[in-house]
């Protein structure tokens, strides 16, 4: 499993039915090719007949070709009409399951709608109780921001999610984390007092007014109020100068290419005569968890501001080094980052303001974002992974979703989150390149450089002020 | 030789049915390896017991097939360089 990848337009995938139109594709081939071989069987067989053989007293052996070529064409008929019926078996099959996949997610969607309705609706029930739990919980994560031993609280912390890391690793944990995700909406809507039917039209599962970018754009407003996750001003500074670079050879070098570590901007341009330059920019995952604001962009206050659909920091960031790079309207861009990065790429692009042509998203929260579908999308998720499943149900159709679970025992306890790590998603970039799922193969051939391409890249650093 | 003699006519007849022959034989190899294997990691229940058997047959008529063909280029050769030397 941990070789395998599994990909889909986004939605729950219980049986691999990708992996029957696969196979019904490869038979469709080898059908066209036994036809090709009948016909020509036919046309030889037509060539030399018993009578000429007869008629010159021809030896023994060509007897022989003939009585073989009879039984090579009973078998190539055989195996032909088999592989027909292996064809349209598995299209049947493959709409079928389809179809109960669809159904099922459906209903576990309306299903985790509706309790999720539910328990806002007792929500002012169990107020009285919860109420010192939740100022508890509140009060713990304040006092860890605001205290002058933030970071041995911050180490505290960490050690505990590292003794928690298996639970968090688990893809039971995982699917069950995105539908709560998904139902926070319904929580609030419950609380408020709304009717089921209104919250039913207003939520995700009707015309998606309310959804996980209201349920965050409330925590970013309430944490706003207590002194966090609080949004600043941005500025981008060039790091060194341009230096060459070799286009990337798919996904592995695209994905190998998003910066860790403290520079969280890389641009590449790509010049050719007569054609506007193509830019390829990367964008890097969170490296400030703290909800209070530092000085680096890509922190926590960017990651609840971007699920809001609000003007992130590290969102800002990345468009003004898109701006000092030259990148205009028409110029074709490809988009890759990874976590947070992952979040700012897709936001950029559902603005429609850049002539995005490709979009790469690793481990990121991106499932809630609406990207145009003219760009070619490959969102990679970890079903091990919990950040991408912090983006709730998948909405779009147009993204290409390549699941790949990276544990198949106990993951690396050492580590939080051991499968959100960027090395983890270039691993997988590289099945991605191997793969011969027909959808993958037409965004990479889509996105190519041609052989031996150069060009320039460029890093970029960003700082709140 | 004498191109119009059909013993030499059947000879060359037999030599294009030759090559035709293992130009069928090409085209039967690739159909062989579009044959998709079956992973029993994807596949649980009666569904992969019937796939799988599904492409047993189809892999066995095509080995089979593969085989004869062989064998009627290989006889077609023989019996065209044996009419050959008639002449």
């Amino acid at each position: 499993m941990a070789d395998s990848l599994v990909v889909s337009d986004g939605h729950f995938v219980t049986v691999e039915h990708a992996m029957l139109d696969d196979s019904a594709w490869r038979l469709r081939q080898a059908e066209s090719e036994l036809s090709a071989c009948l016909r020509t069987l036919a046309s030889i067989d037509r060539r030399v007949g018993m009578a000429d053989l007869t008629l010159v007293d021809a030896p023994l052996s060509s007897l022989t070709a003939e009585r073989a070529m009879d039984d090579a064409e009973r078998s190539l008929r055989h195996a032909c009409d088999r592989v027909t019926a292996l064809v349209a078996s598995l299209g049947v099959a493959s709409q079928a399951y389809g179809l109960a996949e669809r159904g099922a997610e459906a209903f576990a969607r309306q299903l985790s709608s509706v309790i999720a309705f539910g328990i806002g609706r007792a929500l002012p029930l169990m107020l009285p109780f919860l109420m010192p739990v939740v100022a508890g919980v509140a009060g713990v994560g304040l006092a860890i921001a605001l205290s002058p031993r933030r970071d041995e609280a911050m180490a505290a912390l960490s050690e505990w999610m590292l003794r928690n890391s298996a639970v968090v690793s688990d893809p039971t944990f995982v699917s069950i984390l995105r539908m709560v995700v998904s139902g926070i909406d319904d929580v609030g809507l419950g609380a408020v007092g709304a009717q089921p039917q209104l919250a039913q039209l207003l939520g995700e599962e009707g015309l998606g007014i309310v959804g996980l970018a209201t349920a965050a754009r409330v925590v970013f407003g309430l944490a706003n109020g207590a002194g966090a996750l609080q949004e600043s001003s941005v500025s981008v500074n060039r790091v060194g100068a341009e230096r060459a670079t070799e286009a990337p050879r798919g996904w592995h070098d695209r994905a190998a290419r998003i910066p860790e570590g403290e520079v969280p901007i890389r641009i590449d341009r790509y010049s050719a005569p007569g054609e506007a330059d193509r830019f390829e920019v990367y964008v890097a995952g969170t490296q400030d968890f703290s909800p209070v604001a530092g000085s680096d962009p890509f922190d926590m206050t960017s990651n609840i501001a971007g699920v809001a659909g609000l003007d992130s920091g590290s969102e800002r960031a990345v468009r003004q080094a898109m701006q000092q790079a030259g990148i205009g309207p028409d110029n074709p861009v490809v988009l890759s980052g990874h976590s947070q990065g992952g979040l700012v790429a897709a936001s950029i692009a559902a603005s429609g303001e850049y002539n995005v042509t490709g979009l790469f998203t690793l481990g990121a929260p991106v499932a809630d974002i609406d990207v145009p579908n003219e760009v070619a999308w490959i969102a990679v998720e970890h079903d091990d992974d919990m950040v991408a499943a912090l983006g709730g149900n998948w909405r779009s159709n147009d993204a290409v979703v390549v699941h790949r679970r990276v544990y198949d025992g106990e993951p690396e306890l050492d580590l939080f989150a051991p499968a959100h790590r960027r090395d983890k998603y270039v691993d997988t970039a590289t099945l991605i390149d191997g793969s011969t799922d027909r959808r993958l193969t037409a965004i990479s051939s889509h996105l190519d450089f041609a052989e031996g391409t150069t060009g320039t890249k460029t890093f970029y650093d960003a700082t709140r002020s | 030789m004498n191109p119009t003699d059909p013993t030499q006519q059947l000879a060359g007849a037999l030599a294009s049915q030759a090559s035709a022959l293992d130009r069928v034989l090409s085209r039967a190899e690739n159909a062989h390896r579009m044959v998709p294997l079956s992973d029993p990691a994807r596949w649980r229940g009666p569904a992969s017991f019937a796939f799988e058997l599904a492409l047993q047959s189809i892999t066995a008529e095509l080995g089979r097939a593969m085989l004869r063909l062989s064998e009627a280029a290989n006889e077609s050769r023989r019996a065209s360089s044996g009419l050959s030397n008639r002449g």
